[in-house]
């Protein structure tokens, strides 16, 4: 699905470190990554795999603790780097973000109206009457009954899913060619988690916009991206065609991520696919893979060298072993210690 | 007449003590009064309304519905952290409300609580061991030595190192803290544990690694459970009868096989419909069910449903529909059931 010409992003060798008190969270290394126009990639991994820095890191919204290497290139400008001053401007006009907690997201004592057509008074001097029309537009594209009584409403007044749809409305005002969503509907029920995601399917149709979904439910990603970018210590570990990732992962930890989903087919109280241990301690530097003490295939030269990408065509992998496609995925079913 | 065979009376006087349930709630209602100082609505919040349901001792009872359905109210009510308005909370049988103080004490120990954020719910000054200790502390009748053998035990039975125990929650990852939790609530050999969202802060990896604990721990102590979940993947998982909940009352309740394979209820069909299945490229179904949950103060009349079912008619908003029979077990409450009922007449 991924479009010709110039990718709307395209990510190259960006690393991510967070300085604490005494130590430094090397919390993206080394990431290569492009999405392509009108194109969804998902970004999966469990907590700690470094993926909502990644998305702040492309947003231009780390904190000031944290030292960025590497290029992000936003429509062909390149943005690590960039002041401030130059990086709200791209915020909104070429990048839209949208974040777990709506609430967190909204300011509670301002109306909807106001803050849905902030961006576009900022970035492009719209009249108040204008960012009004804009507003009222875009709470109606979302999906928001009765736009024009909603304008002048507060965010408390409105339900989780409705607050949702508007902080979706105010990061697209400005039409931005690239939405990152950083676990959109986590926070949601089931019930309004489809129709939020059935929402993004039907902006991404209208508006054109490339999206990041980051998210830890797979269930999630193989519904809505037409890629899979897996995530795993601040690394790529596999990305691909979804169908691909789905049926045929290289990478071990790919297929045990998949193993250990709970499916409405799984057998009712059977014993359930595990990944034993955690994600390692990101403010250690090692020599191999970092999937190692997790990994049912390691051998010797996995703890000693990092594997290159390897891989065929669009689909590739950071894995000495990879699961052969015809093998069943091997599955760790130990308990932690 | 021939008597009896002598077996038959043995297995009379076995079946007495199962017949009565583990748990029930009986016609349970709670409302709350809506507001502070500031507020100016009068209208109560009816939080639950009218429900019955039966908990069988070893067994799982799963609770199913999206935030505001009442299910957390349900949970509280059972371990006693909350009175119903009005109906009867019963332990074997016996009405918490009509029991002694000495009685009640000892119930609270038989049903337990595990909380969903292991964050919030473990007291970020005590170790571990002293976190699982409290409740036998609280409970009393033990020594010192007693407890603390008890507490490895615990540690044991829910895969925490033993060396760990004199460590801090904030030391520990989402996983092991609901490990902690669940050794909590084991700790006074409960009956029952209410299990509200126990899963849904973790990760997938980790989820499965709890859900497998929690399914050992049943089968060895005979435990019962209580899952309150919006998840319906955990809950067809772990139940092994569901009941769904929607504005405070039941709308539908049977086995996962019974409302999975067959729903009676177009809110049940539209919760499954909803589950975002890993299986890229399957058609899925456009969400039948449009809309917001109405408020708990002013619930739509009739159906409680209708404001957001595809099916509904004018009956729905003028009677509301009674618990029919769609099989053994399985009740659904529409009056206009995706599947015919077995029996025309009204389940009291």
């Amino acid at each position: 699905m991924s479009a010709p010409g110039t990718p709307v992003l395209q990510v190259t060798d960006l690393e991510v470190d967070i300085k604490l008190r005494r130590s430094v969270v090397h919390a993206v290394q080394g990431v290569t990554l492009k999405v392509g126009e009108g194109e969804t990639v998902g970004i999966v991994g469990e907590s700690g795999c470094g993926k909502s820095t990644l998305g702040l890191a492309l947003a231009g919204l780390l904190p000031s603790n944290t030292a960025v290497r590497g290029s992000i290139r936003l429509a062909d400008r390149e943005v690590a780097g960039l002041r401030e001053r130059e990086l709200r401007r791209v915020r909104g006009t070429e990048v839209g973000i949208v974040f777990q907690d709506p609430m967190t997201s909204l300011n509670p004592t301002q109306r909807i109206g106001v803050q849905v057509g902030e961006t576009l008074r900022v970035q492009s001097g719209a009249s108040k009457a204008e960012a009004r029309a804009a507003a009222a537009d875009m709470l109606n594209l979302v999906g928001l009954p009765r736009p024009l009584e909603q304008l002048d409403r507060f965010p408390h007044e409105l339900s989780g899913g409705m607050r949702q749809r508007v902080v979706i409305a105010a990061a697209l005002v400005c039409h931005p060619r690239l939405l990152i969503a950083d676990e959109p509907t986590t926070a949601l029920d089931v019930t309004t988690q489809a129709q939020i995601l059935e929402l993004f399917g039907h902006l991404r149709e209208t508006l054109g916009m490339a999206t990041l979904l980051i998210t830890h439910d797979m269930g999630v990603v193989a519904g809505h991206a037409d890629r899979v970018f897996v995530m795993y210590a601040g690394r790529e570990a596999e990305t691909g065609d979804t169908a691909e990732i789905f049926d045929a992962p290289r990478h071990r930890y790919t297929a045990a991520l998949l193993d250990s989903v709970l499916r409405l087919e799984t057998p009712h109280k059977s014993e359930l696919a595990t990944i034993p241990g955690r994600p390692p301690d990101l403010t250690v530097s090692t020599a191999g893979c970092p999937f190692v003490p997790r990994c049912p295939a390691a051998s010797g030269q996995c703890s000693t060298e990092l594997p290159a990408i390897s891989g065929e065509g669009d689909h590739h992998w950071r894995c000495f072993h990879p699961a052969d496609q015809a093998e069943d995925n091997l599955s760790a079913a130990e308990a932690p210690r | 007449m021939k008597a009896h065979p002598p077996d038959s009376a043995v297995g009379q006087s076995y079946a007495e003590p199962t017949a009565v349930p583990l748990m029930s709630l009986v016609n349970v209602t709670k409302h709350y009064r809506a507001g502070g100082v500031l507020s100016r609505s009068v209208a109560p919040v009816q939080a639950v309304s009218d429900v019955s349901l039966e908990i069988a001792a070893g067994t799982t009872l799963g609770i199913v519905g999206e935030s505001g359905c009442g299910k957390s109210t349900l949970g509280r009510m059972v371990v006693g952290l909350e009175k119903p308005t009005d109906g009867e909370v019963r332990l074997r049988g016996a009405a918490l409300a009509a029991m002694s103080r000495a009685q009640r004490r000892a119930s609270r120990y038989d049903v337990q609580m595990m909380f969903q954020d292991p964050y919030a719910s473990l007291n970020p000054r005590m170790t571990l061991a002293r976190i699982i200790e409290e409740p036998l502390r609280a409970k009393g009748g033990m020594s010192k030595q007693q407890r603390k053998a008890l507490v490895r035990q615990l540690a044991e039975e829910t895969g925490l190192a033993v060396s760990q125990l004199d460590r801090y929650p904030r030391e520990l990852s989402g996983g092991q803290r609901q490990r902690v939790g669940l050794a909590r609530a084991l700790a006074t050999s409960p009956a029952l544990i209410v299990a509200d969202e126990p899963v849904s802060a973790l990760d997938v990896s980790v989820r499965s690694q709890i859900l497998n604990l929690m399914t050992e721990l049943q089968a060895e102590h005979q435990l019962s459970y209580l899952m309150v979940s919006h998840d319906l993947t955990v809950i067809h998982y772990l139940a092994d009868h569901i009941a769904v909940m929607y504005l405070g009352t039941i709308v539908e309740s049977g086995s996962p096989e019974q409302l999975f394979q067959a729903p009676a209820h177009h809110y049940t069909r539209a919760l499954i419909d909803a589950v975002p299945e890993p299986v890229p490229g399957r058609a899925r179904p456009a969400s039948a069910i449009r809309g917001e949950l109405p408020s708990a103060s002013a619930p739509p009349s009739g159906c409680r449903f209708r404001t957001r079912c595809p099916a509904a008619t004018a009956l729905c908003a003028d009677q509301q529909p009674a618990l029919r029979e769609f099989g053994a077990g399985h009740r659904a409450a529409c009056h206009f059931p995706l599947t015919e009922p077995r029996t025309a007449e009204v389940v009291s």
